[in-house]
């Protein structure tokens, strides 16, 4: 029998914050699966390890909600690439889950440091 | 997850590892930049990707519907669970393949005549008129002058249209040069028939309504498809050619589609012409549009949108009331029924017998199909208890298991569908070959879409009989069996508990089956053997009619008295004589009054059954004549009209109690009130149903009183249809143009005709029966032997502390004749109850008859004992040294 049901909560939020890192990253324009990793790890300063267990399943999961679409391109040193570009969808997933992750901080800052308040 | 995502997986897992192999490229080409050497910078890109087959591994599953996932996984363990044992899956095809099949075949027979629609448009709305002599009669054909006041008067009716049956000669040497006449079977219609019924000719056009106006005008016909093609070759400008129908030029003006084959279900017509043409295709033609007592006319329309059915009806009544006081001497107290040419149909209790009962009769046969695929699924769970349990104990879920029981009995029931479709569809064609009909006559069996939807459904509620039953039993004996960690014990398993009901409704169904089997092959037999009255052996009857040659009743009378001697000189011929009508074939009833005698109910006429024979009529036939003497070549129109009359119609209607010879000279009447003198009295003969009790009959002189269609009889010394050839060449040099109708044998028209319905219904239920039978027998061995097997230890048990071989025997035995005994118990009262349900298709038989039912219980009670007995003496045959070490 197959094991259906959800994820475990702690599973979904990291997932959900990879899904909002790549979309972001594809903002800037149509990358392919290694550079999508490089330029998170790059630029959170390789604070962030892109998990590419869990890149590849997570690239497939935004494509199939239509949240990004792909199409096969010759990448910087003349190797087939698989390209990924956002969609319109995207883009307001985008908007919508960066509110979230703020509204998220916010409200862990909050119980972190309540002498702030 | 899309659907279409499900379906390519391969192909997603293809572009996915090509993606992951261009990441290792790239990471592999940084590695090197970096200064790696190349395997290095391989292998380090390797590790930083991790496990591939992981990542595509999770995509799969992402891929995946768990729902399709599962049910092909299951499908996959039924194939490999059904090929490990190919016996048992053999028989459950075999015997599920034979109840559907049976029910297949004999659906196409209720579909045919209950639910297969006439083949217009919107045949749904097509209605149907009778009219009948009394509210109890409920069908009965109009008059031309009827249908033509319906038309004036009514008010609900789109359209009606009217039509009769006709059959006519018919030369199509102007349209085809080289082709021989021939008889064709056709209609009689109103100008408007095909517009009413919204058929659309393919070749020409349909008849114009001036074309149905005046009588003889406008010989114009539309032809059949079928016939098209047959004799016209198709020839695409066949409009505007002649042919002769009874001697008669016709302009054939179209082709009917082929989709249309008539508006009856049992009739397929090849021929269409205007009623006001009738004088020109059949003798005395002109007087059924005039007459209102010649009720031939069949009468079908269509409603005004927002008329229901029974606001039509209600108008109708009126216009009978008025018609009946208008015309009281053929339309006093005649009702008129208005339905819909579907409900028409179900509205005949007759029609609907033999079809029921074979349609029950097949349900019981699935049903008992059903309990031994049940029993036989249930044996093979309980021998898989403990693989059950297992699973059961390693977390599967109970409806997990459940739904791969069913998965089984699915691909089962799915085989056995199409086994069974194969074999129905292979009865329906030995149907066809069966049924005596002509490609003109008689419902079409065929395998279509209504039926092929019947052996689905049945399937379908075959895997929830044979399926779900044992599937629960085994699941629950596995789930107590953990639950109490014993063993369950053999006989108090719920599933043991199951299979006995089982083996007892299997034996009591059979004996159901065996009974009405036994009775319908009794009935057979005995109508075999009913004497008929006359002598059918050596019997050739040729059917002839000169009227489609456009004789007239003169010129047919000078053409027989050309041919019959010339017949009767051959060799080889023992006597020749003539009759309108013969046994089985054909018949007719006038209206005739008796001197002296009146009904109970104060009616003068009586409705007899009549024929009108030649000379010599009762010799040919070996009809003893019990007084007087039989019609001379001297009873001819100009001589005193004479009579002969059964034994029957004397007693009842003339001598009461005395002694026969008071009834010679007695005077008949026909409705034309001349005196008809009796001269004859004549031995009972058969009026065409066999074993039916005799009916009073009287015989008129052919020469005084017939048709031109006459069929010749022909007595023989030798085998008859050994002179059918000189006999079509005598009839070929009177007259070159009248072919024989049908040449046939006296014998092979009780065989085809009078014994058809006997014998089809004792050879169906009596193969049903058999089935059954063996299907009962195969399961109480089943039973007998799996509670042997379970119970070996115990017997050797018993055997090692002395129990004696016949001790053993009568213990195991007892098990099986108790559930036999208790199966045919119930079996027998259910006969009982049942068989005086179709006691009117028993003809000769009582529906209880003791010997049958005797018979059948000690026949089945046979069967059941052997069945138990087999397993009962390998039970003795227990080593108690190998049984107590035995688990």
């Amino acid at each position: 029998m197959g094991k259906a049901g959800k994820l475990p909560l702690e599973g979904e939020m990291v997932q959900g914050t990879l899904d909002l890192l790549v979309l972001k990253t594809l903002a800037a324009g149509p990358a392919h699966g290694h550079t999508i990793a490089f330029a998170i790890e790059r630029r959170s300063d390789d604070v962030l390890q892109v998990e590419h267990g869990s890149l590849y399943p997570a690239l497939h999961r935004l494509e199939d909600r239509g949240w990004i679409a792909s199409f096969w391109g010759t990448s910087e040193n003349n190797r087939k690439a698989r390209y990924y570009r956002l969609t319109a969808a995207g883009r307001k997933q985008l908007v919508a889950q960066t509110s979230r992750w703020e509204d998220l901080v916010r409200a862990i800052g909050r119980i972190l440091y309540p002498a702030a308040e | 997850m899309s659907l279409s995502r499900f379906f390519r997986r391969k192909y997603w897992d293809a572009q996915r590892a090509a993606e992951l192999e261009s990441y290792l490229e790239i990471e592999t080409d940084r590695n090197i930049q970096a200064g790696m050497t190349n395997e290095d910078a391989r292998a380090a890109a390797r590790r930083k990707l991790g496990n591939m087959t992981t990542i595509r591994e999770a995509i799969y599953e992402m891929n995946s519907i768990s729902v399709l996932d599962t049910l092909w996984r299951d499908l996959r363990f039924t194939y490999r669970t059904l090929c490990k044992r190919p016996g048992f899956t053999a028989i459950v095809i075999l015997s599920l393949a034979l109840g559907i099949g049976a029910n297949t075949a004999i659906f196409s027979l209720v579909d045919a005549l209950l639910f297969r629609p006439v083949p217009v448009p919107d045949a749904g709305g097509l209605i149907a008129i009778d009219t009948a002599a009394s509210r109890l009669t409920q069908f009965g054909n109009s008059s031309y002058l009827d249908y033509v006041d319906f038309c004036k008067r009514s008010r609900s009716f789109k359209g009606l249209t009217v039509y009769q049956q006709v059959s006519a000669g018919m030369n199509p040497a102007g349209a085809v040069p080289d082709a021989k006449p021939q008889i064709v079977y056709g209609l009689l219609v109103s100008g408007n028939f095909f517009s009413t019924l919204d058929v659309q000719p393919i070749v020409g056009r349909a008849f114009l309504p001036e074309e149905d106006r005046v009588p003889g005008k406008n010989p114009v016909a539309v032809i059949s498809y079928a016939l098209w093609k047959r004799v016209f070759a198709s020839d695409p400008n066949i409009s505007g050619k002649e042919i002769k129908l009874s001697g008669h030029s016709f302009t054939i003006v179209g082709v009917a589609p082929q989709s249309f084959t008539g508006p009856d279900i049992y009739y397929r017509p090849d021929i269409y012409v205007p009623t006001m043409m009738s004088a020109m295709v059949i003798p005395d033609g002109g007087e059924i549009l005039t007459e209102r007592t010649w009720r031939g006319f069949n009468i079908l329309g269509r409603l005004k949108p927002g008329v229901t059915v029974a606001q039509a009806q209600a108008e109708m009544n009126v216009i009978m009331r008025d018609l009946g006081r208008e015309h009281p001497e053929s339309n006093k107290d005649t009702v008129a029924f208005v339905r819909t040419e579907m409900a028409r149909r179900r509205a005949d209790n007759d029609a609907l017998l033999l079809p029921g009962l074979l349609m029950g009769l097949v349900i019981l046969v699935l049903l008992m199909a059903c309990a031994n695929v049940a029993s036989l699924m249930m044996a093979k769970a309980t021998s898989r208890l403990r693989e059950i349990s297992t699973q059961l104990a390693i977390g599967a879920s109970r409806g997990a298991l459940i739904r791969q029981f069913l998965t089984e009995s699915a691909v089962l029931a799915a085989l056995g569908c199409a086994g069974g479709v194969l074999l129905g569809g292979a009865c329906i064609r030995a149907f066809t070959a069966m049924v005596p009909f002509s490609s003109q006559d008689g419902p079409e069996f065929r395998l279509d879409s209504r039926v092929l939807v019947y052996a689905a459904l049945a399937s379908l509620a075959a895997v929830f009989v044979f399926g779900l039953m044992p599937a629960f039993t085994a699941v629950r004996d596995a789930w107590s069996a953990i639950n109490t960690r014993t063993s369950v014990s053999a006989s108090r398993s719920f599933s043991a508990v199951a299979r006995r009901v089982l083996i007892c409704s299997q034996v009591a169904l059979s004996a159901v089956l065996l009974i009405t089997g036994g009775l319908f092959l009794k009935a057979f037999v005995r109508a075999q053997s009913v004497d008929l009255g006359f002598n059918p052996s050596h019997l050739l009857l040729v059917t002839v009619d000169p009227s489609l040659r456009g004789y007239s009743n003169e010129q047919a009378t000078r053409f027989y008295q050309q041919l019959l001697p010339q017949l009767a000189g051959l060799q080889g011929v023992r006597s020749v004589s003539m009759a309108a009508n013969v046994p089985f074939l054909s018949g007719g009833s006038w209206d005739v009054s008796v001197d002296g005698y009146t009904a109970p109910d104060g009616e003068k006429f009586l409705d007899l059954a009549t024929n009108q024979v030649g000379a010599g009529y009762f010799a040919t036939m070996q009809i003893p004549l019990l007084r007087g003497r039989e019609f001379t070549d001297r009873d001819t129109a100009k001589a005193p009209q004479v009579a002969v009359v059964n034994e029957t119609f004397a007693r009842r209607y003339i001598v009461q109690n005395g002694g026969l010879d008071s009834a010679i000279g007695h005077i008949i009447r026909l409705r034309g009130n001349q005196p008809i003198q009796i001269v004859g009295i004549v031995k009972d003969s058969t009026s065409g149903q066999i074993g039916a009790p005799a009916r009073p009959w009287f015989y008129l002189a052919d020469l005084q009183e017939a048709a031109p269609r006459r069929t010749i009889h022909v007595r023989t010394e030798g085998d008859p249809s050994a002179i059918a050839p000189e006999v079509r060449r005598r009839l070929a040099a009177v007259d070159p143009e009248v072919a024989p109708i049908s040449t046939l044998t006296m014998s092979g028209v009780i065989s085809g005709r009078g014994l058809f319905v006997p014998r089809i219904i004792a050879v169906l239920s009596a193969a049903f029966g058999l089935v059954a039978l063996s299907l009962a027998v195969i399961g109480l061995y089943g039973v007998v032997s799996f509670m042997v097997g379970r119970r070996t230890q115990e017997i050797g048990i018993r055997m090692a502390l002395g129990a004696q071989t016949r001790a053993v025997l009568t213990m195991v035995l007892a098990n099986g004749v108790r559930l036999a005994a208790t199966g045919l118990g119930i079996g027998i009262a259910g006969a009982l109850v049942a068989t005086p349900l179709v006691g009117n298709l028993l003809v000769g038989v009582s529906p209880r008859d003791p010997e049958i039912f005797v018979s059948v219980a000690c026949a089945l009670f046979a069967a059941t004992l052997t069945a138990s007995w087999i397993p009962a003496r390998r039970a003795t045959r227990v080593d108690p040294n190998v049984a107590l070490r035995y688990e």
